[in-house]
């Protein structure tokens, strides 16, 4: 097996400040499918085209934001690992139990540099409503809304994203695909990171407070799903960002919209593979808005200052 | 045009360093959805969903209803106090003075150290 250790984003807990008006957004509009409803509040979702139980966990709480986003590594070995080398490092970890949450296995969550809480886990259910594996149909559903394949990653805003570059690249197994930099052509000011032969699996971008989401991302089929996603926005009057566009950095044609507590999510579709022998791809200050927005070439002002 | 079919609802006026600008606020619309529709600027626009804190205003005068917005950016004091609020989730229940608040954009291109 080629791919191991961190596989992939897996899930991602996700305030919101009034459940009915999010279950509108992301299971009615986006169009996740609701996999249960717990006596705490928390909805679990999916997309139609994922194995695994849930990927959207949503909390009601008196302010939008992330709660923790989660990795899934390869087995419950490599989680131990792990749990050790990101002690030795100098960050300390804590195992949640099987069973804390439902249908997933232990977890071990720690504090990034730039303040958000990530886990990581090998165990989860299998979906009952996963995508087919035998003869398999390209659904066994039609989707619905706008038939999201995955989740498939997050953007974050932080202090330290040079701390957590280190801690993922050196601890983790990530890799840097593409950097955007300040004008003095040294500071990063956004980091883009893969696990996998994705283009990014997380992104980060330096921002004057710790903790903060700036979206999490579902992936499309294509540029024509991308247009049923607008056509959708359009018509149930969702908050959009910008879009229909199109990102320098990773390539992936985009639109940026708002749930109803104001944190932001993306479509996207597209984008190139990535491989551990590429090179790093830069973009300088002065190309900044071309990386960001490649059709605007200008990056709009919610895109710096919005986060929940 | 039939009684009916005139909207109701409140006049707006923004007190705002560039110039103070006034609209209608139909009844059911945010302060922030009546401006935009309005296509008038003034009052930064963000998410829209009282989770950012973009359109944090002073309200100077004037009765108004709410949603419900952000802990991080409206406090229980400002919802007591009643002189601060989100543009987004703030309905007029009279005609009202606002001034906003919020941080103001970030210039790109006058931002070195960060994006």
């Amino acid at each position: 097996m080629a791919l191991t250790g961190v596989l992939r984003p897996g899930y991602v807990q996700i305030r919101v400040m009034e459940m009915e008006p999010a279950l509108r957004h992301y299971r009615d509009l986006v169009g996740l499918n609701v996999v249960s409803t717990e006596s705490d509040g928390r909805v679990y979702l999916k997309t139609f085209d994922e194995f695994d139980r849930h990927s959207i966990i949503l909390r009601e709480a008196d302010e939008p934001g992330m709660d923790f986003m989660g990795f899934k590594v390869d087995s419950t070995e490599t989680l131990h690992m792990f749990k050790q080398k990101i002690e030795d490092y100098g960050i300390s970890t804590e195992t949640i139990a099987a069973g804390d949450q439902p249908g997933l296995g232990e977890r071990v969550r720690f504090v990034a540099p730039t303040g958000h809480n990530f886990e990581l886990y090998a165990d989860i259910e299998a979906s009952d409503n996963g995508p087919m594996t035998e003869n398999p149909d390209i659904w066994e559903k039609p989707p619905h809304g706008m038939s999201p394949v995955r989740f498939d990653h997050c953007l974050l805003y932080g202090g330290d994203i040079d701390g957590a570059e280190d801690l993922f690249t050196k601890v983790l197994g990530f890799r840097v695909t593409e950097v955007a930099k300040a004008e003095d052509g040294e500071m990063r000011i956004a980091i883009f990171l893969s696990c996998s032969t994705k283009a990014h699996d997380i992104a980060l971008v330096r921002h004057d407070e710790d903790n903060k989401f700036h979206h999490c991302s579902f992936m499309l089929e294509d540029w024509n799903a991308i247009g049923h996603a607008a056509d959708i926005m359009s018509r149930y009057d969702i908050s959009v960002d910008i879009g229909p566009t199109r990102h320098g950095i990773t390539r992936g044609q985009t639109i940026y919209f708002w749930d109803p507590s104001g944190n932001r999510n993306e479509v996207f579709a597209g984008g190139y593979d990535s491989y551990p022998d590429h090179p790093v791809r830069v973009w300088s200050a002065d190309q900044t808005g071309k990386a960001i927005f490649y059709y605007e070439k200008a990056i709009n002002e919610t895109f710096l200052s919005v986060v929940t | 045009m039939k009684a009916s079919q005139i909207s109701q609802g409140f006049d707006v006026h923004v007190e705002h360093v560039d110039g103070n600008i006034s609209f209608f606020c139909p009844d059911n619309l945010s302060i922030l959805s009546a401006m935009e529709k309005a296509g008038l600027a003034g009052v930064p626009v963000g998410c829209r969903g009282g989770g950012c804190g973009i359109c944090k205003i002073a309200i100077t005068s004037g009765d108004f209803t709410r949603g419900k917005m952000s802990k991080a950016h409206i406090s229980d004091e400002d919802i007591k106090s009643a002189s601060v609020s989100l543009a987004c989730r703030t309905y007029p229940l009279s005609s009202i003075k606002i001034k906003p608040l919020g941080k103001v954009f970030k210039k790109f291109q006058q931002t070195k150290s960060s994006l």
